[in-house]
Parts: structure tokens; C-alpha cells; sequence
């Protein structure tokens, strides 16, 4: 049951259209939300005249800040909603955030809302409405901002909102004692996670219960409930925030985006049903950004290639507010080294507000930047040194004698990184192996006789995931034996109904069509996080292990009692309880179920049924690690790059089910090509959004893929039971520092790939400065 | 204006009052409750409202429901006969071909058509004729397992370039 | 996105949709597959009182062949010239350079006279329209006015028809069988529009001369153009390999070339020019393998 290719329990809903997403919530005498936005990225709010808008056939309201004092609420402050720990920040400090600002900072941004009979109507209402902008100027870029005597984002408030530091070892005698020091700046794209369904949230005031009835994709549902409640000045319970059927979210949905208060908020007032579902163009123009990151970053090195020490600097936008303090860069720090030695460390880094949309994570979340500066630094060290990328990277490697390895750094929840039960360099090989690396290092210079440009290209990623506090998991056996588990977590296509079921499946002894998953609903837990940070599988995965340990402990005590048996006789498999040796002497679990409803015995056993919630809280985060190699052909002419093969070799622990394992290894690896290839948020100088539809922001297309070679290895953690790690953020972190250094590598190593993404255009450009 | 439309959506004739603004693909979620068929983008390129209209895999949100008057939509939700799910949408489910689902509707009704007009494709006919279609999750692997493994069974002979494997 | 309200108008007959036009003048907007318009609309970037959709007039979708020439009525779609079986006979060149527009299901509704009257400086016909020497027939109240390709593309997204017409048909003269034709397109990676898109015929002598050529450049200025500086450097010259590298390298000259947020202008002047070369050694490799556009007079 465990490790599995089990076909998806959800899939039957959504292969038949039934699925429920928010947009297609539709309720009696719904109403539909549009909002005003901000045509300027800094601007004084003068005035917003409504009253044509009012007159609109089919509008029902116009909706402005100083409508009701609730909407005059800020929302909260750190969306990071499992950080629990900030290492390394000294400094700190954000502008509030208001659902409507008097004074706009970034294109887009809210300004009134209109809700009307339908979403055309709505849109005839926006359109109606003018606003009186008293433009200000405008900073759009971290290197504007931070200039002395730049415009501020916000009046009182440095442009530079949080600043963190980190040093280990004597990274000053490290340069002292370097043979070579090679420097490079790096710069890394902002992006938008581009979830095929946009935002969208509906709400229903229920008069009859008091319950705000909230629809959302927010990954963090809780996150959502808890703070209506709070501006609403309610019970938490009275907010039931359902998150189930969610089109993608990759971190852009996981953080709160001001509609996602003001709509409910107008719902409550109205006691109307109402939606809003943005469209492309307002997810490409208003909703969040990852920031574009610069690092700039020195090693020292022996001639041999083994590093000595590493001096980062680092500058994140982070837009017009910060709701993440500067876990971005955090988890970029924490990442940085994945498989090698860096004894001596120094960090500095900068969070930066601009006159762009809000920052938050994208898949990866810091990742993709800490892989790219790693491994194009280790490419320079390999470059300097006239030595093969691999043996530069063998040089510094941690090994299993190695472990447990402290490599200084300390994650979000205040624990030191520790590897442990890690093989990298057999990760390396195996990766080596199967892309026939020294077989392409042959050809590639057979075919640069023929003028051909081919190129190799490696790339290491460690990825901590999992992170806690904690999930939980209630598990309840029905009289028919039916058996159900609710989670505080809810899916954007993470395949949570089949894994978790799985695990309820094997540690209960139950076959896994009689286990239903229910999450995604604030209702049906009282405590929950969400869905983010890779953490799912080993929070809630073992939850569910626990839980069912517990249900499967009531089982044995009362089925003993009841069988006559002694308990360690009892067996359960296929949903029966039996007595081993004595077939004929056994009940069904249905059975069982409600005689543990009236029996008193399970006084003793926490109560009536056969149910149990239990909580996992990890020990720290746990590591999953891969390599990636790349062999790519340039087409000096036109700037296109080809991978002719692409070999993607992963450890995430024991894997719950491997068809899906490969779905996440697949899809990350898509999006990694995207961040190196085109994928890219881009804000001209006045914070105009230069990349405002799907005909300018590309996204890999099926005709874009090359076939994948993943190789599976498995390093389980000692960290939890069921000896799992996270693999959601696995796949995008490699594949921009593998393509770079490939293409790097067909370029003969005369020009210096230090951008992403590696466009065509980029690639031109290097070509005709060689 | 309001125009009287006829449209024959999954073999049942639905005549509707609709305003000429209205587009096919809100026709079919607002108007008739078909919700299976998505909105992923403004632009025409992510393929998440593909339907079937007279027999062709088109996009609904670029087109107006009054020039669908008089025409056949099918929708995912009409795919399937007699109860039972048709081969892709079998295939997309044994291969893994979708995660979060919201692209799957319109990918399965691109399918459709791609395997009408090349019951035996390639692997690059698969890739460049689903190139109106966007899936943000799968990284498309799953999804070119399940159109081969359909175009097998609709087919009815195993091609041997096709090398499967399909979750119990 | 959400339309503006409009009316919608069908009319049944090009008479009866002309008269429409003239009635409602430039506040009436021709809808025919809609792929460019209907975007428009919901970006509410057009805003027309009225729409005229040419669904309806029946003589505009139709593919036949009078002569030596093809003849493709506005309303056809990218799929019908892709799978026309005249089409395939006559001028394959042509069902390829259809088969490489945007995707399937906008191939399936997206027009050639959409595309031709509404003229993107990204669109992959263009560049075949002015290689081929097409004519465009308008129809308006005052009767019919057929525009040669060359007049027909003005500047950006501007061609030579007027308010008050019609495009009803376009009439493309068939190749003589000595000649070879290919249509070479970088899709720009997000909107699968022409980066840059070389439509290049020949026609060549049995010794291997130039008689003719004729070269549409789409994508990389505010319109389609002609390369006539390679174009002329080919004419009457033999067609090899170091004369299609020579006049290559003059691929930009004469056009008007804008970098954009993807590319720069130096980028567009330098995919010009190699296109327009892998293009015409694509031209060559056709005429080895004899691979020639099908005879005049060999029409089904």
C-alpha cells in the first residue's frame, strides 16, 4: 500500500468537470465583485468619483475604503505563516499594509470595488468609475531604491525594509589564504507562480448560523479564517474558510491578498452572496511577484578547487509590502551550500521595497537562487582552476562519513541545519551514470570539430521541507466500516486524498477505497496551517500515521476484550478483525466500530468509537536532496537552446506513492525550465507591468518539454516514522543552474551566464560580445 | 440586445435569452451550470475552455454565444457515454496526466480532436498539437503517457513506441 | 475579461452585411473568426457599437481554383487551408504555413481574411500574402476593388482596404512547377506568434538560375514586408550556397526594424537575416530533392 503507483482517488471529479473550484461556486442571488486599480505605481488617492458608476445598469454597489470602519483594517503583518523563527535578521521594519490605501504604491493596486448582477455589469460599473491620482515618483527596481535621496515607497519608512546578516568562520583569512578568488553577480528573475486558475473567492453571510461562509484558494485557509474573525471581532469558528478544490498554487495563493478579506468583509455588510474571480490580466498585474535577487558573491579557493570561503551579498525586492519579513533570503542562506563545504561564510542582505506589487514565495521560495549562486560559483572556481566541473565538486562535497553535518546555518524554526543518512556523492555518480557524462564530454568536442555547440551542465539542490509547527489528523471507522480522515491542510494538486489515504490505508489495515481524505475546510479541524513549504507529506503524512496507530490501538483493546483474545493475537487486514489462528473468530471493522459506540469498556479507551486526533510536530525540517545534469546544443545563430538530454537524479526518503512522486519531479522540473529559459515578472522604470498577459510572460508548453531521465534513490530521514522528506520544491531548483552551465559550456567557456532567464535574446547577446 | 440562441450542448437542446456580449464559455458555466469548462486566461493561449463546438476543439472564451447559435457544443462534462468515462479520461487518470485538475477539461476536449485527426501520433505530433493548452503542473510528462495510452486503446492495437505504466 | 455591450448583427449575404457596414459606418466592426477581435473586446481595448459577423455569408468560406488561380474566401479558416484537399494539391506551401499558426483550436475558428485585414506586424500570413502576390478583393456599395499585395500592407496593423469594405476573397496566382516555396518561423515562446517568419519562393531554371524570388518578412518591424535587396541580389544569379549567404546578409536593409521587451533590434536584425538564409538554403534543398510546388494545370 505504501510506495504504491496508486491511481488517484480525486481524479474522477475533475477528469468529469465536477470539481468545485471557487469560480464556480454559484449560490441564490449571487453577486459579483470587480475592483478599481490603481492605473499609477505611486500615487495620492485625490478623489474617486462613483456616482456614474452607481447609475450603471446592474450595479448594486460601489464600495469605497471609508464604506464601513472594518475596511479600514490593515492586513496582517507576516504572512509567512509557518515561519516561526526569523536567524540572521537584525533589522526590521515594514510599512502596515492597508486593504485601501489613501495613497497607492504599485499598478493595480486596489482602490474601490464595485459589485454588481454579473461580472460584465461589474466590469461596466469599474469602467465607470474615475479616479483622481496626484501622481508621486516612482522607484521599480532594488538598485533605484536603495540610491541615497530616491523617492520612498513609503513616507517614514527606509526603502531598505529588513537587512539580515550571518558569518561562520573566519571567512576574512579564508580570502587571506586564497589561490584564487573568483567573483561573480548573479542575478535571479522575479516570477509569478502562474496557477492556471487565478484567484477567486466567494462569500455568504449565513444568517441563520452566524457563520461567515468563506470560499477561497488560499493555501493557508486558516491563515484566512483567523483573520476575518479577528477584523470582524468574532469567534474564529464563525468564519468557515473552505479551500478544496484549488487550480495550482505554487506559493503566489499561499499568502493573503486584500480581496481575499474585502470581498467577505462586503459580503457580511451586503447579507449578499458574492464573488470575485480575477482575471489573467489582474493576476498579471496585481497579484504578487517573487522580486527579482541579486547576489553578489566572491570564493576563495585553492588551486585544487577546494573552497576555503564565501562572501554573499545579497539584494531582494520585495515590492511596495513585505509580508515575509525576508524568508526568501532566508531559505536562499539556509540552501546555499547543498552538497559541499563551505568552512568560512559571510552573508549580508537587503530586503527592498519598490513600487511593484507585494513580494511572496514561488515553488522554490529562495531555492532556485541559493542552487544558481552554488553552482555557477562552483563552475567559476572549475573555470579558474581549469579543472572538470564534477572534480571541483568532488573536491568539496560532503560525504556520508561526514554525518551528521552541521553546516552552520539555522533553519526558520531556530534548529541547526543537520544532514544526516545522506549519500551526495552517490547521488553525484548515479547522475554521472545515467547521463553518460564523459561520454557527452567526448562528443562534445567530436562535435565542436563540426561546429556544433554542446554543452554539460550539473547542478546539486538539497531542499528542506516539511516544516512544522505541526499538522494534525482526525480519523473516525464508521459502523459500516467506512473509514474517514480530516486534515487542517488543503490540495492544489498535491494528490493529499490518495497519499494520505494510503497512509491510513497501511497503518489501519484497510483496503484504501474504504478511506476518505476530507481537508481544505476550516470546519472540519480546529487547528490547521496549510499547504506550502513541501510540508505536507511529513506533517500531515504523519498525522494520519499516528492518528490511525491510535484508532488501530482501540481496535486491538476492545476487539481482545470482545473476541475473547489477548491482544497481541488480534490481526486487521482488509477491514477484519480477527484472532490469529482462528479464522472463524472475527467482526468486521464496521462492526467493531459501533460496538465501540455503546460498549463502556472504551471508557478506558479516550471515549465512544473508534476515533483518535493526533498531531505530528516535526523535529526540524527534513532534507531531500538531488543532482540534475543537462546537455544542451546552442544554436549560436539564433540564440535557441535544445537540451538533448536531461537527467534528473532525487532522493525524497521513502517515496508514499511513486506515480506521484514522479508527477511533482516532472512538474518542478517543468517550472525550473521556465525560470531558466523565459519565465520572467517584468515592471518598466514608471512600475508598469511589461509582462501583462500569457502573450509576454511565457510558460513552458507540452512542445517545450524534453523527455526526463529521473533516477529515484532513497536516504529515508530517522526524523519521523514513516521515514519520508518533502519532494514539492524539488524540481525547479536545479534546472536553471544545470541549463546556465551548459550553455555556458556549448559558449566554449568564453562568456559568463550569470542571468536569468537565459533567453534567446541573452544568448544573442553573449554570442556577439565573444 | 438579447438574442434568442438554440445550442445543442451534450446532445440536449438548451434555448436561451443571452445578451450579444455574453461568451460561449460563461454561457456554459453561468447560464447552464456546466462548470467543467475553465477560464485560465484573457488571451486565447491557455486552452482551459476548449470544448467541442460542430465536431472542433475551440477555445469558449473566444467566442460569443451567439455565434454558437444553431451549433453542437460538447463539453467535458458530455465526453463520457452511458455513465461510463471515455478513454482519455480513463488514461488521464491511470497515467497521472493531471494534478491539480483545472487545465484537464479543455486538455482532455484538445485530446479529443488530436486523436480524431491522429489516431497514431507521435510524440511530436502529441507535443506541437497540444501547443493551445497550458498545464502548469504535470510538466506534461503524465499527460503524453495518458494520450498515447488513449490512442492505444481507442485504437485498439498497442503501438510499440508506447511504453506505459499505469497505476493500479 | 468582459465585453462592452455591443449589437450583434448576422447578416446572410455579403450584400446584405455590405449594407449593414454602410449603415452603420465606424462604429460597426466585422467579425469574422474574432481571435484578434474578440480579445480586443474583452480587454475592452475595442469598444464598437455594433458587430457584423460574417459567419453567415457563405460565399466567404469557400476554397476553389479558376485558372491558375487559388482562390480563398475571407472567412476560411487556418484549418480549412491547412486540410483543404484543394489547397493540398495546388499550393501545399500553403496548408504548411496554416498548420504553423498559433494552435489547433485558434486554427480552428482564426480566418485568413481576419488575419490579413487586421494586418499584426506578428502574423504568419502576411509574409506568404506578399510572396505569393496575392490580390485581395474588397467588396463595398460601390462594387469591387482588388488591391495587389504590395499596396495592401500600409504600417502598423493599417492595410488599403476601407471602412466601408468588405474583404471577401483572396486570389493567389499558383507557381509555375520550377518553383520551390518554404515558410521559416521563429514562434516567439509565450504567444506562438511569428518572432520572425520568412515566407521565401524561387523559381528556378534547369541550370540552377533564378529566375524568381520573392521573400515576405513578418515579424520584426511594424508590417509585413518584401526583402527585396536579397531578392535582387538572387535574381538571374546562380542559386548557390555562397550567393544565398551573400544576398542573406542584406535581409534587413530597406525594413523597419523595432526591438521589443523579448528582443532587441539587434537580436530581430540578426534572426532576420539568418532566417532568411536557413530559408532559402531550405529553398535549395527543396529543388535537389525536387521537391517542387505542383504544376500549374495539375489541379483536381
Amino acid at each position: 500500500m505504501l510506495g504504491q503507483a496508486i491511481r488517484r482517488k480525486e481524479d474522477e471529479r475533475f477528469i468529469t468537470g465536477a470539481g468545485l473550484y471557487v469560480e464556480d461556486v454559484q449560490l441564490p442571488g449571487m453577486l459579483h465583485v470587480a475592483f478599481v486599480r490603481s492605473a499609477h505605481a505611486h500615487a495620492i488617492i485625490r478623489g474617486v468619483a462613483t456616482d456614474r458608476a452607481r447609475k450603471v445598469p446592474g450595479v448594486v454597489a460601489v464600495i469605497t475604503g471609508d464604506e464601513w470602519p472594518e475596511l479600514a483594517s490593515k492586513l496582517p503583518e507576516l504572512n509567512g505563516s509557518v515561519t516561526m523563527t526569523s536567524p540572521y535578521i537584525d533589522s526590521l521594519n515594514v510599512a502596515p499594509h492597508f486593504l485601501f490605501p489613501k495613497k497607492v504604491c504599485y499598478v493595480g493596486e486596489q482602490i474601490a470595488a464595485v459589485v454588481a448582477d454579473s461580472a460584465y455589469t461589474a466590469a461596466d460599473g469599474v469602467e465607470a468609475i474615475e479616479v483622481e491620482y496626484e501622481p508621486l515618483p516612482v522607484v521599480a527596481s532594488w538598485e533605484e531604491a536603495i540610491k541615497p535621496g530616491a523617492p520612498r515607497v513609503h513616507a517614514g519608512f527606509d526603502n531598505a525594509v529588513a537587512h539580515l546578516k550571518h558569518e561562520i568562520g573566519d571567512p576574512l583569512a579564508a580570502f587571506n589564504d586564497a589561490e584564487i578568488v573568483v567573483e561573480r553577480t548573479l542575478k535571479t528573475q522575479s516570477l509569478k507562480s502562474m496557477a492556471i486558475e487565478c484567484r477567486a473567492v466567494a462569500a455568504q453571510w449565513e444568517q441563520a448560523t452566524g457563520t461567515l461562509n468563506v470560499w477561497s484558494t488560499c493555501q493557508f485557509h486558516y491563515m484566512l479564517r483567523n483573520t476575518l474573525a479577528e477584523i470582524l471581532n468574532k469567534p474564529a469558528e464563525s468564519v468557515r474558510v473552505i479551500a478544496r478544490d484549488i487550480g495550482g498554487g505554487f506559493g503566489l495563493k499561499g499568502v493573503l491578498h486584500a480581496e481575499d478579506i474585502i470581498v467577505p468583509l462586503i459580503a457580511h455588510r451586503l447579507k449578499r452572496p458574492l464573488r470575485w474571480a480575477e482575471t489573467r490580466m489582474e493576476h498579471m498585474t496585481a497579484s504578487n511577484h517573487s522580486g527579482n535577487q541579486t547576489n553578489k558573491v566572491r570564493v576563495a579557493a585553492k588551486r585544487d578547487g577546494t573552497i576555503l570561503g564565501m562572501d554573499l551579498v545579497m539584494h531582494k525586492e520585495v515590492g511596495a509590502y513585505d509580508h515575509f519579513d525576508m524568508m526568501l533570503q532566508i531559505n536562499t542562506v539556509n540552501h546555499l551550500t547543498t552538497h559541499y563545504k563551505v568552512p568560512n561564510l559571510k552573508i549580508e542582505g537587503w530586503a527592498v521595497s519598490t513600487n511593484t506589487p507585494p513580494g511572496s514565495p514561488y515553488r522554490g521560495a529562495g531555492r532556485v537562487e541559493a542552487v544558481f549562486t552554488m553552482d555557477r560559483m562552483l563552475d567559476a572556481i572549475a573555470r579558474e582552476a581549469s579543472l572538470d566541473p564534477i572534480e571541483v565538486r568532488l573536491k568539496n562535497i560532503v560525504t556520508p562519513a561526514d554525518m551528521p553535518y552541521r553546516n552552520g546555518m539555522v533553519y526558520r524554526d531556530g534548529v541547526p541545519v543537520t544532514y544526516e543518512n545522506i549519500d551526495f556523492p552517490l547521488l553525484l555518480e548515479t547522475a554521472r551514470k545515467r547521463a553518460d557524462y564523459d561520454g557527452w564530454r567526448q562528443r562534445q568536442r567530436e562535435l565542436r570539430e563540426q561546429g556544433r555547440s554542446i554543452g554539460i551542465g550539473v547542478s546539486s539542490y538539497v531542499e528542506g521541507g516539511g516544516l512544522g509547527p505541526c499538522e494534525g489528523a482526525s480519523i473516525k471507522v464508521d459502523e459500516i466500516g467506512r473509514v474517514t480522515v480530516k486534515v487542517g491542510v488543503n490540495s492544489q494538486g498535491q494528490s493529499h486524498e490518495t497519499t494520505l489515504a494510503q497512509v491510513c490505508a497501511a497503518t489501519l489495515g484497510v483496503s484504501i477505497d474504504d478511506v476518505q481524505v476530507l481537508g481544505g475546510d476550516t470546519s472540519l479541524m480546529n487547528v490547521g496551517f496549510g499547504t506550502g513549504a513541501s510540508r505536507v507529506a511529513v506533517n500531515s503524512g504523519n498525522a494520519v500515521h499516528k492518528a490511525a496507530n491510535e484508532v488501530r490501538r482501540k481496535v486491538v483493546a476492545l476487539a481482545s476484550k470482545i473476541l475473547g483474545s489477548t491482544e497481541d493475537e488480534i490481526e486487521i487486514s482488509n477491514g477484519v478483525v480477527s484472532v490469529a489462528g482462528a479464522r472463524q473468530n472475527q467482526m468486521t471493522l464496521g462492526e467493531l466500530a459501533g460496538r465501540a459506540i455503546r460498549d463502556r469498556r472504551m471508557a478506558e479507551l479516550g471515549g465512544p468509537g473508534l476515533v483518535a486526533t493526533e498531531f505530528f510536530y516535526p523535529k526540524t525540517v527534513t532534507w531531500a536532496s538531488g543532482v540534475n545534469i543537462a546537455i544542451v546544443e546552442v544554436d549560436r545563430d539564433t540564440g535557441k537552446i535544445d537540451i538533448l538530454k536531461y537527467v534528473f537524479v532525487h532522493d525524497c526518503g521513502l517515496p508514499l506513492n511513486p506515480l506521484i512522486v514522479d508527477g511533482q519531479i516532472s512538474g518542478g522540473f517543468a517550472q525550473g525550465l521556465g525560470i531558466a529559459l523565459g519565465e520572467r515578472a517584468a515592471y518598466d522604470e514608471e512600475g508598469q507591468v511589461r509582462s501583462g498577459s500569457l502573450m509576454d510572460y511565457y510558460m513552458p508548453r507540452a512542445s517545450d518539454i524534453p523527455d526526463l531521465d529521473v533516477g529515484h534513490l532513497q536516504f529515508p530521514t530517522p526524523d519521523n516514522p514513516l521515514g519520508i522528506k518533502s519532494v514539492g520544491e524539488s524540481g525547479p531548483n536545479s534546472p536553471p543552474a544545470a541549463i546556465a552551465a551548459a550553455v555556458e559550456d556549448a559558449l566554449g567557456g568564453h562568456v559568463q551566464i550569470t542571468k536569468l532567464p537565459i533567453t534567446m535574446s541573452s544568448v544573442l547577446e553573449a554570442v556577439r560580445s565573444q | 440586445m438579447k438574442h434568442s440562441i438554440s445550442i445543442t450542448v451534450n446532445g440536449e437542446k438548451r434555448s436561451n435569452e443571452v445578451e450579444s456580449r455574453l461568451l460561449l464559455v460563461h454561457f456554459l458555466r453561468d447560464v447552464l451550470g456546466l462548470t467543467g469548462t475553465h477560464v485560465g486566461c484573457d488571451t486565447s493561449q491557455c486552452g482551459a475552455c476548449t470544448v467541442s463546438l460542430s465536431g472542433q476543439a475551440v477555445k469558449s472564451c473566444t467566442i460569443l454565444a451567439v455565434q454558437a447559435d444553431g451549433t453542437d457544443v460538447v463539453t467535458i462534462e458530455g465526453i463520457g457515454a452511458d455513465g461510463k468515462l471515455h478513454p482519455i479520461q480513463e488514461a488521464f487518470r491511470s497515467h497521472h496526466g493531471l494534478q491539480c485538475g483545472f487545465c484537464t477539461p479543455g486538455m482532455i476536449m484538445a485530446v479529443k480532436q488530436l486523436l480524431e485527426r491522429y489516431p497514431d501520433p507521435t510524440p511530436e505530433e502529441i507535443r506541437h498539437q497540444l501547443d493551445g493548452n497550458i498545464c502548469r503542473c504535470t510538466g506534461y510528462h503524465g499527460i503524453i503517457k495518458a494520450i498515447e495510452a488513449a490512442a492505444d486503446e481507442m485504437g485498439s492495437k498497442p503501438n510499440p513506441r508506447h511504453k506505459q505504466t499505469a497505476a493500479s | 475579461m468582459f465585453p462592452a455591450s455591443f449589437k450583434y448583427h448576422k447578416p446572410g449575404s455579403l450584400i446584405e452585411a455590405v449594407e449593414l457596414l454602410a449603415t452603420l459606418g465606424d462604429e460597426a466592426k466585422l467579425l469574422a473568426g474574432g481571435h484578434s477581435l474578440i480579445p480586443a473586446l474583452k480587454l475592452r481595448l475595442a469598444q464598437p457599437q455594433h458587430l457584423i459577423d460574417l459567419s453567415g455569408v457563405g460565399d466567404l468560406n469557400q476554397v476553389r481554383v479558376t485558372g491558375n488561380t487559388l482562390i480563398i474566401g475571407a472567412t476560411t479558416t487556418h484549418w480549412q487551408v491547412e486540410s483543404s484537399p484543394v489547397v493540398r494539391n495546388v499550393l501545399p506551401y500553403l496548408s504548411k504555413v496554416a498548420a504553423l499558426i498559433a494552435d489547433p483550436q485558434v486554427r480552428n475558428r482564426g480566418t485568413i481574411g481576419g488575419s490579413v485585414v487586421n494586418a499584426d506586424p506578428a502574423a504568419d500570413y502576411p509574409a506568404s500574402i506578399l510572396a505569393l502576390n496575392a490580390e485581395m478583393v474588397c467588396i463595398s456599395r460601390s462594387g469591387q476593388r482588388v488591391v495587389e499585395a504590395a499596396d495592401w500592407f500600409q504600417g502598423l496593423m493599417t492595410t488599403a482596404i476601407e471602412e466601408s469594405e468588405i474583404l471577401s476573397e483572396i486570389r493567389i496566382p499558383l507557381l509555375s512547377s520550377n518553383s520551390v516555396a518554404t515558410y521559416l518561423k521563429l514562434p516567439h515562446p509565450a504567444s506562438r506568434f511569428a518572432v520572425v517568419g520568412i515566407a521565401a519562393i524561387a523559381t528556378l531554371t534547369a541550370d540552377g538560375q533564378c529566375a524568381d524570388a520573392r521573400i515576405g518578412v513578418t515579424g520584426v518591424g511594424s508590417t509585413a514586408s518584401r526583402a527585396n535587396h536579397v531578392e535582387r541580389q538572387l535574381l538571374h544569379q546562380r542559386f548557390d550556397v555562397k550567393r544565398i549567404d551573400h544576398a542573406s546578409d542584406a535581409a534587413c536593409e530597406g525594413l523597419d526594424i523595432d526591438g521589443d521587451m523579448h528582443f532587441s533590434a539587434d537580436d530581430k536584425r540578426q534572426l532576420c537575416r539568418v532566417y532568411v538564409r536557413r530559408a532559402l538554403h531550405q529553398l535549395r534543398a527543396l529543388a535537389e530533392s525536387g521537391s517542387f510546388q505542383p504544376a500549374i494545370g495539375d489541379v483536381v
